[in-house]
């Protein structure tokens, strides 16, 4: 008779917490990275905000003082270099956005992802745990039956 | 056995003759010297002979002087007690040392005869009574009542050996019966709670993750309408740097839904991989305890078929035993000059029956009954007080049928036996 295989219900809660553990680690990780992120990309955003607020001033002063625009002038160069200056202000934040929100994204992935394998563990570890009690009570059967 | 009163001797020197004519008043004639003197009385004479120590040894030959003597002794008128122990002793010495070769021979060889008839007659009737015996023994089956015993023996052991080895593969089953429902409960408990585990825990946490395109800048209207400038070139741009966006946030939703789907994919394999699990494992259990059923079972019939098989050789050689002491006492009985009692009816060629049928195991149980039945029933009957010791032995061997109308467990009451009784009379009547 070989030895009978008694189920350890501690090694599975030790293992458990492992999971829970580890899960909680590297997604309190992920979060504070992604707010590190978050905080370092608002910053940005406003500096770039500053940037555009300072050139806007400069860039009307420059075409003031060639007397291409004036209370009564209003010239084509001027309107086109203010319409181009207004899209580049869009586009760069826009840009600066899209690559704001898509590490943040990277960041929500991170978290679902640790989140999904955490409790795809879990479910693993309670399948486990499941078959092994089962592989217990089938050896146990066998034991009191005097077959084993 | 008077033989006249001479009395002859060889010659003078025999102390006795001297002793005679010296004191007697005996006349002599024949041979020597005629002598007359003082006759002497028969008492004198016997006492003269008697006297001497040398007259056993000087019998011997002088037969004919002895015979004459005793008749002289005999003929006394008044015999002493010492005259009768000088007859006695002489019809002694007369048969020891053969004097007399009509006389004492003749009583010796008529004793002999007569001792030798009566010893002849003796052994006759106790060979007479032993051929009886063995005869009854063979009629009446008495030779193989101690091997119907044995049988019975064997019987009600084969039927203990069989009622245990029922009563284990029973124990058996309820065992495994008993421990095939506790591994189902146990295994249901661990497959239900990860059934449990995975409803409360759908896995799909991409579900909740939050995806915007996020605000689009502001197109510089005011301050493009302050300077007189037309803010439709930049509104044309952040409407595509919008789209731009949105588009963005839709792959990003599209990768989210597909590794959503994934996750509920892996739930989904995995709560049907616990139930397939929880089915294979009952169907494991299932199996085992079918196999352990039929290990259980084979177990019993090996068990069964071992006891069957003892039973059935124990049998064969107590049949065996019998028939050979059959025919022991057939040999005797042939030895002794007597004749074989021939059963008639279903009793004929029991033995042989009975050793044939204890070779099938429960023929054997009728082949002891059969056995004890090997003469016929009135027979048996006659001869019951010398096959039994008692009435209830008797009727139980030669009437079971009534008495197990009477008596389920075979053991008889006092009015049992009564009835019994009345209704075997002739039986009965064996034991008054």
């Amino acid at each position: 008779m070989r030895g009978l295989m008694a189920y350890d219900p501690s090694a599975y809660e030790a293992r458990r917490r492992g999971y829970s553990e580890n899960y909680a680690a590297t997604a309190a990780a992920n979060q504070y990275a992604r707010t590190l992120a978050q905080q370092r990309g608002a910053r940005q955003r406003q500096t770039a905000l500053r940037q555009y607020e300072t050139a806007q001033p400069q860039l009307v002063r420059g075409y003031s003082q060639r007397n291409l625009v004036s209370p009564s002038v209003r010239s084509g160069l001027f309107s086109r270099a203010m319409q181009e200056f207004g899209s580049e202000r869009a586009r760069g934040l826009s840009e600066f956005d899209l690559g704001q929100a898509e590490q943040m994204r990277g960041f929500d992935l991170e978290d679902a992802r640790l989140l999904q394998q955490y409790r795809a563990a879990l479910g693993d570890l309670e399948a486990e745990k499941a078959k092994e009690i089962a592989d217990a009570a089938r050896q146990l059967f066998a034991f009191r039956a005097g077959a084993a | 056995m008077a033989r006249g009163i001479t009395v002859y001797g060889k010659n003078t020197d025999n102390p006795y003759e001297s002793s005679l004519y010296n004191r007697g008043n005996v006349g002599r004639s024949g041979f020597g010297t005629r002598r007359t003197t003082k006759p002497l009385s028969p008492q004198e004479q016997a006492d003269a002979i008697l006297g001497s120590s040398a007259f056993g040894e000087q019998l011997s030959g002088f037969g004919d002087s002895l015979a004459s003597l005793a008749a002289l002794i005999s003929g006394g008128n008044q015999m002493s007690e010492s005259d009768k122990l000088a007859r006695e002793k002489f019809e002694f010495e007369k048969m020891k040392y053969g004097a007399g070769s009509t006389g004492a021979s003749d009583i010796l060889a008529s004793r002999k005869f007569q001792y030798e008839q009566q010893k002849d007659a003796a052994e006759a009737e106790r060979a007479k009574r032993t051929l009886q015996a063995y005869q009854n023994m063979l009629s009446g089956g008495g030779y193989r009542s101690g091997m119907d015993t044995l049988l019975g023996m064997i019987g009600t052991e084969g039927g203990r050996q069989t009622e245990e080895v029922n009563k284990a593969y029973n124990d058996a089953l309820a065992n495994i019966a008993a421990g095939y429902s506790q591994a189902q409960g146990t295994t249901d408990v661990g497959f239900n709670a990860l059934n449990e585990f995975l409803r409360q825990n759908p896995n799909n946490p991409y579900a909740n993750v939050q995806v915007s395109a996020g605000a689009a800048p502001d197109a510089m209207e005011q301050i493009l309408s302050a300077y007189g400038v037309s803010a439709d070139p930049v509104r044309a741009q952040v409407a595509a740097e919008q789209a731009a966006a949105q588009q963005g946030a839709a792959g990003f939703q599209n990768l989210l839904n597909v590794l959503g789907a994934s996750a509920q994919q892996s739930d989904l394999s995995r709560l049907a991989e616990s139930q397939m699990a929880q089915r294979l494992a009952g169907e494991s259990l299932a199996g085992q305890q079918a196999g352990l059923r039929a290990q259980a079972l084979r177990a019993q019939a090996d068990a069964l078929s071992a006891i069957q098989a003892q039973l059935a050789q124990a049998r064969l050689e107590q049949e065996a035993n019998a028939v050979a002491r059959r025919q022991s006492i057939e040999d005797a009985i042939v030895a002794a000059g007597g004749q074989i009692p021939q059963p008639s009816g279903a009793g004929a060629g029991a033995d042989a029956g009975a050793g044939a049928g204890a070779g099938a195991g429960a023929g054997a149980g009728a082949g002891a009954g059969a056995g004890a039945g090997a003469a016929p029933r009135t027979e048996r009957v006659a001869s019951a007080a010398q096959n039994y010791g008692s009435f209830r032995e008797a009727v139980q061997a030669l009437n079971p049928k009534a008495v197990a109308e009477l008596s389920e467990d075979g053991k008889l009451s006092k009015k049992d036996l009564e009835e019994l009784k009345k209704r075997n009379p002739k039986l009965a009547a064996q034991f008054k």
